[in-house]
């Protein structure tokens, strides 16, 4: 049974075929959302995105894509919800012709660091990026999608979803850079 | 749209492994049994729903069946010869007779008699000294009522035609 047959059957009330598919892609929406909007909101995106796939309130098109790329495109619609108007405005950046440079080689605070504040930095750094740039890291660094897959999830071109990713990690250094570790997770939670 | 990429590689490498130690940590993230809970809840809601209708449609299917049978059934019964029909359509009959003719003994006293109704010829009636008025059947044969005394002998005789006509409702 594909994924397309565990949604049809879902919605048909079968709880084995609803779990099936709740297994195979809750744990990743949920990530994603915690990147986008925060941990105590990504339950209830993932919430949501289940139960807009039970009621049929957006059908899946085989034609337009996966089962996994329909399953983000819902996450990402209840995701965009709960970005501030601030943040949304930052998938309107890329129209603009800025220079995104990459730092001078200097000691990163990422040499310094165990694997735990590793992770507590670079997460943090994550965090902190603008919301356009934040997605393009999540989707293509955390969860390893193609380009394609981040584009169709993000409804825009391959390029944009390139270059989106270019300039989050410029900035990654950049943060990771010149901060220390604590300013980082400090700014990040604020 | 220009990148400087400049030193890209050594600072992307020590990204890089940030960025692999980040989504390893996040592997063991993931949504509360609450949600699954919930979702479940959702699942069973929509089966039960989805019974409920094919009960209704059961029941439904078996109500037009049970009318399916039983309206031919009981046109049929009540269809049955024998019984009485009261139907649209249902052919009536009317007689049509005219006076009774005094016939050649009617003048012979009689103490009694009766009717009797027979078909005949209409060349017989001549015989008994009567023809059958305008309006009745011009069929050779006709039909006559005759008062015949006890004696036998023939007094009266009127004519009949039977006309049949379909009811209007």
């Amino acid at each position: 049974m594909d994924d397309a047959g565990l949604i049809a059957l879902a919605r048909r009330g079968d709880a084995v075929a609803f779990s099936r598919l709740f297994a195979g892609f809750e744990r990743r929406i949920f990530r994603y959302a915690a990147h986008m909007c925060g941990r105590d909101a990504a339950d209830d995106v993932v919430q949501e995105t289940f139960l807009a796939v039970l009621r049929g309130q957006v059908d899946y098109d085989a034609g337009k894509g996966t089962v996994g790329n329909y399953l983000f495109g819902i996450a990402r619609h209840f995701v965009l919800k709960r970005l501030s108007a601030r943040e949304a405005a930052t998938f309107d950046l890329d129209e603009h012709d800025e220079r995104t440079a990459w730092p001078d080689e200097r000691p990163s605070v990422l040499d310094s660091l165990s694997r735990e504040e590793t992770i507590q930095t670079v997460r943090a750094a994550i965090a902190s990026l603008p919301a356009a740039y934040r997605e393009a890291v999540v989707l293509c660094e955390l969860q390893e999608m193609t380009y394609a897959d981040a584009a169709a999830i993000a409804h825009c071109p391959v390029g944009t979803v390139r270059s989106r990713l270019h300039r989050a990690k410029a900035l990654l250094m950049t943060k990771l850079s010149a901060t220390r570790t604590g300013d980082l997770v400090k700014s990040a939670t604020r | 749209m220009r990148f400087d990429v400049e030193n890209e590689s050594g600072s992307d490498e020590r990204l890089t492994v940030g960025l692999r130690a980040v989504a390893e940590d996040d592997e063991r993230l993931g949504a509360s049994n609450a949600v699954g809970l919930r979702l479940l809840a959702e699942v069973q809601a929509i089966a039960d729903a989805r019974r409920r209708r094919a009960m209704v449609l059961s029941l439904a299917a078996a109500a037009a069946l049970a009318t399916a049978l039983a309206v031919p059934a009981w046109r049929t019964l009540q269809s049955r010869p024998g019984l009485p029909v009261a139907a649209d359509g249902a052919v009536v009959t009317r007689e049509l007779v005219t006076e009774f003719f005094p016939l050649r003994y009617s003048n012979v006293p009689a103490r009694g008699g009766y009717v009797v109704r027979m078909q005949v010829p209409r060349t017989a009636l001549a015989a008994f000294g009567a023809t059958a008025p305008a309006g009745i059947s011009n069929d050779p044969n006709i039909l006559a009522d005759v008062v015949v005394g006890d004696d036998g002998l023939a007094r009266a005789v009127r004519f009949v035609q039977v006309i049949e006509e379909e009811q209007t409702p």
